[in-house]
């Protein structure tokens, strides 16, 4: 590892140091690519001065890109660290308006495009009322884009000279890395900023507890709108290793992938391991070149860590877990294949794997409703603080005092809600246990039901619409299913259309059924337990 | 009907009925339609007609030494039910 230089403050400085240390080494791998350090900087480099000369003023500290698993996304994420700004992801393949939303809150002034994002990218243009720079260096038809939108500006990446490897501008800890989007119950997505500390303070934990080797061949399974990308990158990036970006068509069966490229180190969501149990990918000794698996985002069930071990048997399996709002990870557990195989589903919860610790380098507590610290073995909702864990949400006062809160018996202290349920056992292990509110996890992805409900209201015109997360009582979520409330007919595909250019694709509701009225409770609340049974007489009934 | 037509009607018909469901109609099922890709299957949806093929077919695909690029397509997914099934003669 690179132990000659000082820790990085930032993100851009560790990948610096380690393209100084190991210019030919491969940094990544994307679409046929083979992308060394050297020319990886070059290319971030050159991006960054492009950035700095149309964008020079330092108000606005974020740039956004769309593009999506391409030499030009990774370039852009590194390309715009260089410049000193925060990066903002944007997904080719999300709802327009969704995008649409997100770069108007960001109030971004710099646009980087690759070709993958061509399609939709005249679309958002027309929404787009004040003037963005466009950086290109792969769409076609640029003269004709600017004859068409002569409020924005295109600018091809290559309008700055390669030479002059080593640019780049200083930035304070404080300031933005990145900012990503969350769901959020008012259909609005809640902009989360991760400051440059916040990621550091992550990234030096966990190079102090795994052995990251510069000839580490790490996956790269992750959308970058979602925050465990930033590990795949730059846990690589800062130790010399390289990125192996998994193509889309392979992503629900990496088993090839995985043997083909000889990787070393895994991240994904657990179901994956779901989808590779069922297509029976994970047969005895199939990737022995795994060193370290790590899962996150959604619960890992004990049977998923017994089926991994056996295909992984050189791996070391942990579980993490971490909201974005405290920078990708803040607790871990690391599995033992065979006690968890020993205890069964007794010994963990509803056969899900416990999170571990927090990390010691951040600060956790569990509180009731009345915000007081729980017994010990009491269950309640997980408080997070420290370095790790940003100060708020972009622009909402509201929901940062609804959820980054003093607590009356930990002094002047902000924690930040997590809004999960936990219960610590004797052994100090923290276990998950579910959503406080009706956020779900969908193969990973946090979705607000009431946002899909409001979306829903709308698609149908019905005020009465509610969504369920599917399989009832379970926590592997795999799909989303609605019920409108109407005495007429419904034309279910078009509500589905409608909340498939509204939604992502994860959020979108599998089927919608109608029902004469939504059953409430004495409460006048909704009653979900009816409701979810006659799901399950619906899915079970029709299999 | 011979394997081959039975294994293809059997998948045609599913993808056809997914591509009614998602209404978004197909004149003429080619074998390199992309099922995933085309946004006519989800993953979950996915491994749900796999595991209908391999039931309907008794068969068992090794998925594990195969590239997605060739099992995702139409023409794709029929090839793996036919080389991985029983001995032809097994149907009735």
């Amino acid at each position: 590892m690179s132990s000659s230089h000082e820790p990085f403050g930032n993100l851009f400085e560790g990948f610096l140091q380690a393209a100084e240390d190991f210019p030919e080494h491969l940094a990544l791998v994307v679409d046929g690519d083979h992308v060394t350090y050297a020319k990886l900087r070059d290319r971030a480099c050159q991006l960054a001065r492009t950035i700095l000369k149309h964008d020079p003023e330092t108000t606005y500290s974020l740039a956004a890109f769309l593009a999506y698993r391409s030499f030009t996304a990774y370039g852009a994420v590194l390309g715009i660290l260089g410049a000193g700004k925060g990066y903002v992801p944007l997904h080719p393949g999300f709802p327009v308006e969704r995008t649409w939303r997100m770069l108007e809150r960001s109030g971004v002034r710099v646009l980087v495009v690759g070709k993958e994002g061509s399609t939709v990218l005249e679309e958002l243009l027309s929404r787009v009322t004040r003037p963005l720079t466009v950086i290109w260096s792969d769409i076609e038809d640029v003269d004709r884009l600017q004859d068409s939108f002569p409020r924005h500006a295109f600018v091809n990446q290559a309008d700055s000279a390669p030479e002059g490897s080593n640019h780049h501008t200083p930035v304070s800890p404080d300031s933005t890395a990145y900012l990503l989007f969350t769901s959020g119950s008012t259909g609005i997505p809640k902009g989360v900023a991760i400051s440059q500390r916040n990621v550091t303070s992550y990234l030096h934990y966990l190079r102090s507890i795994y052995d990251v080797r510069p000839h580490d061949r790490f996956s790269q399974m992750f959308d970058m709108t979602f925050d465990l990308s930033v590990h795949d990158m730059f846990l690589c990036w800062t130790s010399g290793a390289c990125l192996f970006c998994v193509p889309e068509r392979s992503m629900m069966g990496p088993a090839k992938f995985i043997k083909e490229n000889q990787l070393t180190m895994w991240f994904s969501v657990p179901s994956v391991v779901g989808f590779m149990q069922r297509l029976r990918m994970l047969k005895v000794d199939s990737f022995p070149t795994l060193r370290l698996s790590l899962f996150c985002g959604e619960p890992l069930l004990a049977t998923m860590v017994g089926a991994w071990q056996g295909a992984a048997p050189n791996s070391l399996i942990e579980n993490l877990y971490g909201p974005t709002e405290a920078t990708i990870a803040i607790a871990r557990y690391a599995c033992d294949s065979k006690a968890e195989a020993n205890k069964g589903v007794e010994g963990t919860t509803y056969g899900v794997v416990s999170i571990g610790e927090i990390f010691p380098t951040q600060s956790g507590c569990i509180i009731n409703d009345k915000s007081e610290l729980v017994s010990p073995g009491e269950a309640g909702e997980l408080c997070l603080a420290g370095s790790q864990v940003t100060s708020g949400y972009l622009n909402d006062e509201q929901k940062t005092r609804d959820q980054f809160v003093k607590l009356p018996s930990l002094g002047e202290r902000t924690w930040y809600r997590t809004g999960d349920v936990v219960r610590q056992s004797d052994d100090g292990k923290i276990q998950y246990l579910g959503r406080l509110d009706n956020q779900v996890q969908v193969r990973g992805h946090r979705v607000e039901l009431q946002e899909v409900d409001h979306v829903l209201r709308r698609a149908s015109g019905k005020d009465e619409a509610i969504s369920l997360a599917w399989p009832i009582k379970t926590q592997q979520i795999d799909a989303i299913y609605a019920f409108v409330g109407t005495k007429e007919e419904i034309d279910a595909q078009q509500i589905l259309d409608c909340c498939m250019s509204e939604l992502p694709e994860y959020a979108v509701p599998r089927d919608v059924f109608s029902i004469e009225r939504i059953p409430v409770n004495a409460n006048g609340k909704v009653d979900r337990a009816t409701l979810e049974r006659y799901l399950e007489e619906i899915l079970n009934g029709s299999h | 009907m011979d394997r081959t037509e039975a294994v293809r009607r059997f998948v045609s018909d599913r993808v056809q009925a997914q591509a009614q469901k998602r209404k978004r109609p197909i004149d003429r099922l080619s074998d390199d339609l992309n099922l995933l890709e085309t946004g006519l299957f989800d993953s979950l949806g996915f491994v749900e007609l796999i595991v209908s093929i391999e039931e309907e077919f008794g068969v068992e695909v090794d998925f594990g030494a195969m590239d997605p690029e060739t099992f995702t397509t139409l023409g794709g997914i029929i090839n793996c039910a036919l080389s991985n099934g029983p001995t032809a003669g097994d149907m009735q």
